[in-house]
């Protein structure tokens, strides 16, 4: 062609042009997607400079397990990065000790220390054969544009860790006593969560955790202890290991019989809870008229054995004045209140069945304010949940309190009560909308002698369900509970009239199909009409 | 003499091309019978999910875009006043003539009862389909390029009168035809305006109208250029003075102008990307198909029809007509069947059956042999003798 | 040269492409019609047993399907509704186990299939029924390419009377005030019939009444600019085979912009191609009058010219014999004078 060459070089250009377009582009991370691998436990973003100016580079990533696992093969200790301290603990932070004496590294020298001693070691390494991370000019291999992001489970200690810990001779016990609360707690009698401590009021709380729990985890290794705790990250905050480290605790909790032993703290047994009581400390004088919620004898010495652990109430720290306010304490959805925690455990496939169907609303009505607000009540109606005698808790010394908390909750029933069974009808036959199937038989007895059975030996439902036929009102709701329950016909007829009601044939089918469902009955399935009723032939 | 070109006439009716358009009107009559007795589902491979074919994506839509090349040659030669193309009005009408009643012929086979065509019209209208749109654009266009191809069968016929009358008409119906078309052609990719959840990002616009508008300019052009290579050597014996005269100027004026629409084409599909910042599409495999398009199917030909307008070069010019050609009927087919339900796995994805692709060939061939007799009969590419000059 | 076409189409073209935005009446916003009903599909509730496809099949006297309606098993695979079944139900597995949708029409509120329509074979009835018209009804199937959830059906084996199928919210038995046959068949009230309004706020308090059960949206509210047919989720609604990438526009809002097009083109257009036209035949008379006149210069200087030049060379030629004329002339004068010495020379001979 007669312009061949000038053809030639402007395709060229545009080539060029087009190359240098792309590759802009891609370095602005306008193209392709972000990478989806899972974020892992392990991943620290070394911004340290950033306190100090504005970032020309992204954070570094940097991945510490990896690291730990490399110096290890290797056979270098921690040492290699942290120092250590006059007391020989090792230092949380990189190459350097964050006291007094040392100089306040300036930006420029900070990123050198960094550069020099990361990229120096990963040098080493590779000389000696080892697979290795980024080196001089490789900049984008930490400074990550979209980097991985940390993912990593909260570490916490529940009961059953906190056991582990409290239970262990490799622990050394305090001087003169049986415990060995002192090896971690600073001062006796005032035992709480490091979150609460004066140390973490000042540092940043991972800092405070790290130093006390990771390097006496690695002093124990050094001192080849039997067994020690973890020191990488993944440890405490991976899935994974947390998962695995909670099936081993379950079978030696399986082994020691169900229940933790107690922590030895001093805890009451019961405790005599009085709303609003401590406000009007000032002014109580015994022979004060009553006023205000009858006081609550809450059962700590059960709730102990109940709950993961001491902070799921004691939201503050056991050391702190709880929250008892009405929210703190009566909040449906919050699994940390009262009834909330109820609320959960009626979640239970023995529970689920009748409570499912409940709306939430329901958790708190009148009629469940008094199985707890039941202290010394009077029997006067208008008077019904205020205490009678004048019993005023802010005159009460706490010996006296926790002995009348004790007395309430000693009487309270061990077992549900229950309906007498020949009280209980063995069939019931259900033939009102009998069409296209038969009449259904219903094994009324079987049923309810089942749901029984799944409540005998569960304290909540012995003390929620105050009367015998409270069981009674889960299938026969919406009435007054009663051994004589009205038939589902009185209220229920044809479909769509009132929302919130349905039809007779969906109320039979959605009572008895959920109850099935949530307390995960495989049989009879719900799709089996003929299971409940059969067909009619004709 | 008479002797002479009656022998000439007598050549044998076997030549190849014969025998290859009779084999594709014989199978295009049997399955014509298959569709009629067994329905849709017979012949084709549409389904519950996939409603339009190859009768829609390739007869009517490609159809009706390569039929363009009649508003764009009548509106250069009379509105824009360049006598010169005006040998080259004539073969671009019937060709548009023939390609749009083609489009109503096929939609004949498409459409469940095609005897019900003209109820949209003339029976119930659903004026706010973008479909009753078309259909009433399209009728009337046909309506337009029927009488203003029928100058050239009165001459053939001798009816001066009448021809004169229409003649006298030409400018009217030119305007009309433009106008007509504009609507047409940028209905039919308003029609896929309605479906943004099934068609791919990368085509989908609310600018669709303007992109099946513009390209169709294009796609005229184009056409004429092809059309007339195409035809140059069978018809040449046919074609007048002015005809070969005018004809390489004809090519050279169009290559110039479908440049510059397809350089305007794709600025407008690259903002048509920036507005809806579908950028990172483009690094998928949708997007590499889009790029070929993009790249090979519109900035290539603009850029060969550039240089050989400026060199003066018509083989460039027609190559870059072909591909121009195949590039109109890639996009039809990314929008209406490549990025259409672009969402459902692979195995619901629809793909022509023999019987589809039968009709689509029976359908083209029935459009040659209409162009080959019409042309070779009535004063297409040359001056009736009884009316030179009273253009 | 074309390039006055492109740049006057395109130039025109431009002006539709500012019209890509909906044309809206004023800030002026249609509700639905007051009386529309709807359906409310609890998905919490339904538990795959099928009797609703058995109930629309027997209501709609569709043919018997090959698989019995008790049999469970199509379950397995999930399926669409086709021209002979207007309603499936499909097993969807998740987090909570597993989950049973119920496919049908949705009814909505701005029906992309009657918009689309260009014989407006299907209406949206006052009572929410979207209902479809076989009396005119062509074939062209933009319907199918127009519904965002895919589901009317064709008949492809009907080589002459091929309809197209769908729910019709069994509008006839509604007509009768009866429920429709799905609705009415359900023993577990998953479907609830009646005004839309009504499905709505009964939705919301299902969600308040038991937070923990549902997902805090009713599909169907807002999407696609509302639909009769709502549906209430346990598990995020793409976990049961719907789209939640639908959008809240409505079918016609979005083609709004094309049609809105439409007729500013007829009325423009003829002005600016009768403009271009009247400018090009001004141009055409302009610089025909303009060679005229060149011509008609160049003729006169032409003719000036040989003029002058006539002028010239009829004194050169005037000249020119002038000065033979002399010549002769004078040969003749000394051709006289010649003899006269010859004589004078022989007459000196003589004496």
């Amino acid at each position: 062609m007669a312009n061949g060459k000038r053809i030639l070089r402007l395709t060229a250009i545009a080539i060029t042009l087009a190359g240098v377009l792309g590759f802009q582009l891609e370095a602005m991370g306008m193209l392709g997607s972000t990478d989806e691998t899972a974020g892992r436990p392990d991943v620290i973003m070394i911004d340290t400079i950033a306190r100090l100016e504005s970032l020309e580079q992204p954070a570094a990533v940097f991945k510490h397990d990896a690291h730990t696992k490399a110096l290890k093969d290797q056979g270098m200790s921690c040492e290699s990065c942290h120092q250590k301290d006059a007391k020989g603990d090792l230092t949380l932070t990189f190459g350097r000790q964050e006291d007094e004496s040392g100089a306040e590294l300036t930006a420029s020298g900070l990123k050198d220390m960094y550069h020099d001693n990361c990229i120096s070691c990963h040098v080493k390494s590779e000389e000696k054969g080892f697979k290795t991370g980024p080196k001089v000019g490789e900049c984008r291999g930490c400074h990550q544009v979209r980097p991985e992001t940390a993912d990593r489970v909260p570490a916490g200690m529940d009961n059953m860790l906190h056991f582990v810990h409290w239970d262990s001779k490799i622990i050394p016990a305090d001087q003169g006593k049986e415990t060995n609360c002192g090896a971690c707690h600073k001062k006796a009698g005032e035992e709480d969560s490091w979150r609460f401590s004066d140390l973490a009021k000042t540092e940043p709380l991972k800092d405070v955790f790290h130093s006390q729990c990771v390097t006496c985890h690695q002093s124990l290794i050094e001192k080849k202890a039997e067994r020690s705790g973890p020191v990488q990250c993944a440890g405490c905050h991976g899935a994974g290991e947390i998962a695995t480290r909670n099936v081993e605790l379950a079978k030696d909790l399986k082994a020691m019989g169900g229940t933790l032993p107690r922590l030895p703290r001093k805890q009451p047994d019961a405790v005599l809870m009085a709303p609003g009581a401590k406000d009007k400390e000032a002014e109580a004088k015994a022979g004060d008229k009553p006023s205000g919620m009858a006081p609550v004898a809450f059962d700590h010495k059960l709730h102990e054995a109940k709950s993961d652990s001491c902070m799921t109430c004691h939201k503050d720290g056991v050391n702190a004045k709880l929250n008892a306010s009405f929210e703190a304490l009566h909040n449906v959805n919050d699994p940390a209140t009262c009834v909330g925690c109820h609320v959960q455990e009626q979640k239970k496939p023995e529970c689920a069945g009748c409570h499912e169907a409940r709306p939430a609303t329901k958790a708190l009505s009148e009629n469940s304010c008094v199985t707890c607000h039941n202290v010394d009540v009077t029997a006067e109606p208008g008077f019904r949940l205020m205490a009678s005698a004048p019993v005023n808790p802010a005159a009460m010394s706490k010996e006296e309190k926790e002995a009348m908390a004790a007395k309430v909750i000693a009487a309270r029933p061990e077992t549900q009560a229950m309906v007498a069974e020949k009280d209980i009808p063995e069939f019931v036959n259900i033939e009102a909308l009998a069409d296209q199937y038969q009449p259904s038989k219903m094994p009324h007895r079987k049923i309810v002698l089942t749901l029984m059975k799944g409540m005998k030996d569960n304290r909540l439902a012995a003390t929620f369900h105050t009367s015998p036929e409270a069981v009674c009102a889960g299938c026969h709701h919406n009435a007054p509970a009663t051994l004589t329950p009205p038939k589902c016909a009185s209220c229920h007829g044809k479909p769509f009239e009132t929302e919130g009601r349905p039809g007779l044939k969906a109320a039979y089918h959605g009572q008895c199909m959920s109850c099935h469902q949530e307390m995960k009955l495989e049989k009879p399935a719900a799709t089996n009409c003929v299971a409940c009723h059969e067909k009619k032939t004709n | 003499m008479s002797v002479e070109t009656t022998a000439v006439a007598k050549k044998s009716l076997f030549t190849p091309f014969n025998i290859i358009a009779g084999i594709i009107l014989v199978a295009g009559l049997v399955v014509t019978v298959m569709r009629f007795t067994g329905g849709l589902g017979a012949v084709t491979n549409l389904d519950q999910n996939n409603p339009w074919g190859i009768w829609i994506g390739f007869d009517l839509l490609c159809g009706v875009a390569l039929a363009a090349g009649g508003y764009t040659t009548s509106a250069a030669c009379y509105l824009f006043g360049l006598k010169k193309y005006h040998a080259g009005v004539r073969p671009a009408i019937l060709t548009a003539f023939l390609g749009y009643a083609l489009v109503v012929f096929a939609l004949g086979y498409d459409v469940g009862r095609p005897w019900r065509l003209p109820y949209p019209i003339f029976v119930q209208q659903g004026t706010t389909s973008l479909l009753f749109e078309v259909g009433l654009c399209v009728m009337l266009y046909l309506t337009v390029l029927f009488i203003e191809f029928t100058p050239a069968a009165f001459e053939w016929l001798g009816m001066k009168k009448i021809r004169n009358i229409i003649v006298k008409m030409t400018l009217a119906l030119t305007i009309l035809g433009v106008v007509l078309s504009t609507l047409h052609q940028s209905s039919l990719g308003a029609l896929f305006t309605i479906a943004p959840s099934k068609l791919h990002p990368l085509w989908y616009s609310q600018y669709l109208p303007v992109f099946f508008f513009v390209s169709s300019i294009a796609a005229g052009l184009s056409m004429v250029i092809f059309e007339g290579t195409l035809s140059h050597k069978p018809m040449h014996h046919l074609m007048d003075e002015e005809y070969l005269n005018n004809h390489d100027d004809l090519i050279l004026g169009f290559g110039k102008a479908a440049s510059l629409v397809l350089f305007g084409y794709f600025s407008i599909k690259v903002i048509g990307l920036a507005y809806d910042n579908n950028w990172h599409y483009l690094t998928t495999g949708y997007g590499a198909w889009f790029l070929v398009e993009m790249l090979g199917f519109v900035a290539l030909p603009s850029f060969l029809y550039a240089i050989g307008a400026r060199d003066k070069n018509l083989t460039v010019i027609r190559w870059a007509a072909g591909l121009t050609v195949l590039g109109i009927i890639v996009n039809r087919f990314n929008i209406s069947l490549v990025a259409f339900n672009y969402q459902l796995p692979s195995a619901q994805r629809y793909f022509p059956s023999w019987g589809e692709i039968t009709i689509s060939l029976f359908v083209v061939t029935i459009g040659v042999l209409a162009f080959r007799f019409i042309s070779t009969r009535m004063p297409i590419f040359y001056e009736h003798p009884d009316y030179k000059g009273e253009h | 040269m074309l390039r006055r076409t492109f740049l006057g189409l395109l130039g025109a073209a431009g002006a539709s492409a500012a019209l890509a935005t909906p044309a809206k009446a004023a800030n002026k916003h249609f509700g639905p019609h007051p009386d529309t009903h709807g359906v409310l599909f609890d998905a919490t509730r339904c538990i795959g047993c099928r009797k609703c496809e058995q109930a629309c099949n027997e209501v709609n006297e569709l043919p018997e399907p090959e698989k019995k309606f008790d049999d469970l098993s199509v379950l397995d695979t999930v399926r669409r509704s086709d021209e002979n079944t207007f309603t499936v139900v499909n097993r969807y597995q998740t987090a909570k186990g597993p989950v049973f949708r119920k496919q049908q029409c949705n009814h909505c509120l701005e029906p992309a299939c009657a918009s689309a329509c260009f014989v407006r074979a299907f209406k949206k009835q006052p009572n929410g029924a979207v209902t479809y018209d076989a009396s005119v009804c062509v074939g062209c199937r933009y319907c199918m390419v127009a519904c965002p959830f895919s589901v009317p059906a064709y008949e492809y084996n009907e080589p002459l009377t091929p309809r197209v199928r769908k729910c019709t919210m069994c509008y006839p038995r509604l007509q009768e005030g009866k429920l429709p046959g799905c609705v009415e068949k359900c023993p577990k009230e998953a479907l609830t019939f009646g005004p839309r309004a009504e499905l709505i706020r009964i939705a919301r308090k299902r969600i308040e009444t038991y937070p923990d059960r549902y997902v805090n949206h009713i599909y169907g509210e807002h999407e696609m600019g509302g639909t009769s047919w709502m549906y209430l989720s346990g598990v995020p609604f793409s976990e049961i085979g719907m789209r939640e990438d639908l959008g809240t526009a409505s079918a016609p809002e979005l083609t709004a912009g094309p049609l809105a097009a439409v007729p500013i083109v007829v009325g423009l257009w003829p002005v600016l191609l009768g403009g271009i036209y009247a400018v090009t035949q001004r141009n055409a008379k302009v610089a025909n009058a303009e060679r005229v006149k060149a011509v008609k210069d160049a003729l006169k200087r032409a003719g000036d010219e040989a003029e002058k030049k006539l002028h010239e060379e009829l004194g050169k030629a005037e000249q020119a014999s002038q000065r033979r004329i002399e010549v002769e002339v004078k040969k003749a004068v000394e051709e006289a004078l010649a003899p006269k010495e010859e004589d004078a020379g022989t007459k000196e001979e003589e004496s």
